[in-house]
């Protein structure tokens, strides 16, 4: 111990109860370990490269946050823990021990100057200050610069850093070396020199600086896990350059640093325009859509993203940022804003690839959305539409789809109805936690075209509507009052379906606010000579609670709806690799029924109904930071600062696996999905199972990137 | 109307509907095979413009009565309401 202690120097102010104190070990040894023994302290500290930081308070400990060691508050009476910090590859884990004897009894030192308001600044910030006061430009340079966006001058000049301020909403921040990069806000970003620090730190406006932390990408967790960062590091040319990633969804802020220079058009459908006319293709084979408006360079502005999901989907595919950085950063992106129509989807689908042959290049186009009203068996329209479109592509082109968020939610039933038999499968209208019912639900159900059924659907404590049975000749569809409930049931014929199977549509429509709460009844007449084995899915306006199959109907799989469910496309499910993050005020969220390093129960299962293998693999899509759209209005939890919101969901999974698509296929640009399918296949992995095993939440497992 | 090539949301999207030509019904429709000019043409003249070359399964913005005339013609398969998605986060 005595020999590390040659190494290093450790400060620090003794504590006054009450009072905050500062404890800062600092080291000079040039590897990322270290150990310090503070002077009466019983046990050692490790501490990194960085600093270790013990804020005394008279509150509780209260956490051990970030892996550059910040320990935050302790108890009133000094009972503190030991904490070490190991390296393991390059990473610092962090772990805690109580050691109720443990105090700190020592001399204050002057350690810090008096011109820089300490108090306002972050561990972090406050560790580079110290280093740069003490030793200035190479002390800095030598201990801070991995963990911290910090620019240093080759010749002279000052180092700047970016750093986050909290101040007061209207402050005006106007001060030499230092660019704010908004006007407005309690929290900020800006690029200082830190000889401006101390003037910033005096300013009464602002209440607190922190230094931007560098992170790796999709906040390190995500990259880790999947093994990005090795991949990256292995191969450091592959970063999608070259390869087009098409975004079917929400817009996209253009005007987001993180795409800077890499948005070729946006076909915004949304607006009236002149559609898009393929005019390059030699057979003009996707013909023109007469609607929307294609935008390019400066126009691309037009265009704008009020709902936020796909500025944040395309960053995690793409985003090109320091702190925050997406799979494939060096791709370009074409963006189409969709009205979510499925037909809209498809032209978009065929939008992307066109423009990407006629640059002759390989694409990837993203779908993070879904719906459940189809068989989910790959045989619907929008499904029929992409395997369509295959046959006219090129190789090189691949569509990812998300697999549903739908894992944790009662909206699928089944039952048999033995023939000449009659059965009634229970579900409930439920009221949220608001408690609002909502006013329509829909049910989409399939069972064998061989037979036939008839259908019928009872209230709550009101009567049956009448039976519907199929028709071949007239209307399918036949509409019922009862009580302020309008119940429209759909029963086509057989030939009317693509998979050859019946379908069974019923529709509850208020007539006022909310459908009657409580147990309904689907009755079903099977009249047919053969068994039939209805699948049933509901659905509901997304702002209210489910409609619920009762539990003797309920089932746990084939939850996945289209376009998850194309066979031709690559569905992923999604991975939590977070379940806490620290939002823009410095308030930690846990989301604490999500548990780390597992499939996201909320993902959605397969198989599919025909009985076909999905989801395809596994992806971090919990809780993942990416780039916020200007435009949107997040949740404040969410926020993680003005640039960058938390989101979760297989819509996150899928982008980062449309990320990886487009490095392989920077790789090679002839790859097939099926090609990339089975590297992906091949590279999953579910935790202690065999390779190459499949599981209806999993697919083959979260990809392990690394062997790619 | 050939109701044994409508789905069901375009049964019920249609049921009790006046026939106008208002183009109300974004739909996807799908023939026995890639069509010939005089098919183009034939579904030209009901609202179904731009068609794709070498495609059986197109989408269109049409109306009611187009949906019912396109329904007689033998070489389309199915005609069916493209729904819309939703965004998965």
């Amino acid at each position: 111990m005595q020999g590390i202690m040659e190494l290093c120097t450790a400060e620090y102010t003794a504590n006054q109860v009450g009072k905050t104190v500062y404890v800062i070990a600092y080291g000079k040894h040039p590897h990322n370990r270290y150990e310090v023994e503070l002077e009466n302290t019983p046990s050692p500290v490790f501490v990194p490269r960085f600093q270790l930081t013990h804020k005394l308070l008279t509150g509780k400990l209260i956490e051990l946050e970030t892996k550059f060691a910040v320990f935050k508050s302790f108890s009133s009476d000094q009972q503190i823990g030991m904490v070490t910090v190991s390296d393991a590859d390059g990473e610092h884990q962090i772990g805690v021990e109580q050691t109720p004897d443990f105090q700190i009894e020592a001399e204050i030192k002057k350690l810090l100057k008096k011109e820089i308001r300490y108090d306002k600044l972050s561990a972090n910030l406050a560790s580079i200050a110290h280093d740069y006061e003490k030793g200035g430009l190479t002390t800095v340079k030598a201990s801070l610069v991995p963990v911290t966006p910090l620019s240093i001058p080759s010749v002279g000049g000052t180092p700047e850093a970016i750093i986050f301020i909290r101040c007061k909403e209207d402050a005006e921040i106007n001060l030499n070396g230092v660019q704010v990069n908004s006007p407005q806000g309690e929290i900020r970003t800006a690029k200082i020199s830190l000889d401006a620090l101390e003037t910033l730190s005096q300013d009464e406006n602002i209440f607190q600086l922190d230094a931007a932390v560098k992170y790796s990408f999709l906040n390190d967790i995500a990259a880790e896990k999947t093994q990005l960062k090795n991949f990256r590091l292995q191969h450091p040319d592959l970063n999608g350059e070259g390869v087009i990633i098409g975004v079917i969804d929400s817009g996209i802020d253009s005007l987001h640093p993180s795409f800077a220079g890499r948005i070729l058009s946006i076909w915004d459908q949304e607006i009236q325009g002149l559609g898009w006319q393929d005019e390059n293709s030699p057979d003009k084979r996707w013909g023109k859509k007469s609607y929307g408006q294609v935008l390019t360079g400066e126009f691309l502005k037009v265009s704008i993203d009020k709902v936020g999901h796909g500025t944040h989907v395309a960053a995690i595919a793409a985003g090109d940022d320091e702190e925050f950085q997406g799979v494939a950063p060096g791709a370009d992106l074409i963006i189409v804003k969709t009205s979510l129509n499925q037909a809209h989807i498809a032209d978009g689908i065929e939008y992307i690839f066109s423009e990407a042959d006629r640059l002759g290049r390989p694409a990837v186009v993203n779908l993070s959305i879904g719906s459940h009203l189809n068989a989910h068996d790959g045989t619907d329209f929008l499904s029929a539409r992409i395997k369509d479109i295959y046959k006219r592509v090129t190789d090189g082109k691949i569509i990812v789809a998300a697999a549903g968020n739908e894992g944790n939610n009662n909206i699928r039933g089944a039952i048999v109805i033995p023939p000449k038999q009659t059965v009634e499968l229970e579900f409930a209208i439920l009221q949220n936690s608001a408690g609002f019912v909502p006013p329509w639900a829909l049910f989409s159900g399939w069972y064998q075209g061989n037979t036939t059924c008839e259908i019928s659907v009872r209230p709550p404590k009101g009567i049956a509507t009448p039976y519907k049975g199929v028709s071949d000749t007239e209307s399918p569809t036949q509409v019922s009052i009862v009580g302020n409930v309008i119940i429209t049931i759909t029963t086509p014929s057989v030939s009317a379906s693509p998979n050859g199977d019946r379908e069974i549509q019923i529709k509850l429509e208020s007539v006022s606010k909310e459908l009657p709460k409580g147990k309904w009844e689907i009755i079903i007449r099977n009249t047919g000579e053969n068994e039939a084995s209805l699948d049933i899915w509901s659905m509901v306006d997304e702002r209210f609670k489910d409609a619920e199959f009762f539990p003797a109907f309920k089932r746990d799989d084939m939850k996945i709806g289209s376009p998850g469910c194309t066979g031709e496309v690559i569905t992923v499910a999604a991975y939590t690799t977070r379940n806490r993050w620290i939002d823009a005020k410095n308030n930690d969220r846990p989301k604490n029924p999500f548990n780390v390093d597992t499939i996201w129960e909320g993902s959605s299962p397969g198989p599919l109904r025909n009985g076909s293998l999905k989801p395809d693999i596994a992806a971090p899509g919990v809780m993942i930071i990416s780039a916020l759209s200007s435009l949107s209005t997040p949740s404040e939890d969410t926020l993680i600062n003005q640039k960058f919101v938390v989101k979760a969901g297989t819509s996150m999974a899928c982008p980062f696996i449309a990320g990886l698509c487009a490095l392989l296929l920077q790789r090679d640009q002839t790859l097939t999905a099926d090609a990339i399918k089975t590297i992906l296949r091949k590279n999953g992995q579910i935790p202690e199972k065999d390779p190459e095993t499949h599981d209806i939440k999993w697919g083959y497992g979260l990809v392990d990137v690394a062997k790619l | 109307m050939n109701f044994q090539k409508i789905d069901a949301s375009l049964s019920a999207a249609l049921h009790g509907k006046h026939f106008t030509d208002e183009p109300d019904f974004i739909v996807f429709i799908q023939t026995t095979k890639p069509l010939d000019d005089e098919q183009r043409e034939e579904l030209e003249k009901l609202g179904v413009m731009d068609i794709p070359v070498k495609s059986d399964i197109f989408s269109a913005q049409i109306s009611a009565r187009a949906v019912a005339e396109i329904s007689e013609k033998p070489w389309v398969r199915f005609i069916s309401l493209s729904e819309h998605l939703r965004l998965l986060d």
